[in-house]
């Protein structure tokens, strides 16, 4: 099967289908409506630091978010000619993707890692979206893995 | 809390006397505490284990190794220390974890 993402110079490059454009485009919407799916507590029992946190780190978030958002969809949009994502970009979808993959388990009630093989779960769009994004993850983490650079040991 | 207990009780004490041990205990207390914060990650049932690698690596330079044996201790234990920080920092680190869709706190060590 292509892989939608391969590393290439300069990135990691990025083509995909017109099914497959339509389909991620989707991707702002969910992650907008789903919000309270993610993570946003730094203090797992002090909730008057973690509204201390909140007040420092939310607009910040935010406003790291709509610029993810916006470089998806601006990227989307070349993608049916094939575009090379800058590594930034790159990191924008996959935090995106990411993140649309956690609205989508919290939806459809996923709580136990069984999910992936769990034959009796309903099949609803929400997990056909859900395994599709699983491959479209491990397509960009297999290509930004070789742009990591090696640690010094 | 622990500047103060250490105060002399008597109000007559001259202000000098009061004051200085308390700064001196602040002082060594901040340093203490701001070396003193875990950044811990919590399992959860949708992150996919590759991408919990991928991004311990690509936040903290950890080598595939040390990123898997990190990602399977909170894929085992449930959660796992990735990192040690002062608090600032920490906080910081967290929040870096969240923009990606990690679940991570930070706790006192």
């Amino acid at each position: 099967m292509t892989e939608v993402f391969r590393p290439e110079a300069g990135g990691v490059r990025m083509e995909l289908s017109t099914w497959q454009v339509e389909l991620l485009a989707a991707i702002p919407a969910l992650v907008e409506n789903g919000s309270e799916a993610l993570p946003a507590d730094a203090y797992a029992d002090d909730p008057s630091a973690n509204s201390e946190y909140r007040r420092y780190m939310a607009d910040e978030a935010e406003k790291a978010d709509s610029g993810d958002m916006a470089i998806v969809m601006t990227t989307l949009s070349a993608a049916l000619d094939g575009v090379v994502l800058d590594a930034d970009e790159a990191e924008a979808w996959l935090r995106s993707v990411g993140k649309a993959r956690l609205v989508l388990g919290n939806r459809l009630g996923v709580t136990s890692n069984a999910w992936e093989a769990d034959d009796t779960m309903e099949e609803t769009p929400e997990l056909a979206l859900l395994h599709y994004l699983s491959w479209i993850q491990n397509s960009l983490v297999d290509a930004l893995s070789d742009l990591l650079p090696d640690p010094v040991e | 809390m622990l500047s103060s207990a250490k105060q002399p009780s008597t109000a007559n004490v001259p202000i000098i006397m009061a004051t200085a041990p308390q700064e001196t205990i602040d002082v060594e207390s901040d340093v203490r505490t701001d070396r003193a914060w875990n950044v811990v990650v919590w399992d959860d049932p949708v992150n996919l284990m590759s991408y919990v690698v991928f991004v311990f690596r690509k936040l903290f330079g950890y080598s595939e190794a040390e990123a898997t044996k990190l990602m399977l201790e909170v894929h085992h234990d449930g959660k796992s220390i990735v990192a040690s920080a002062p608090r600032e920092r920490a906080e910081m680190d967290c929040y870096r974890l969240h923009r990606y869709g990690l679940w991570a706190t930070i706790e006192r060590q």
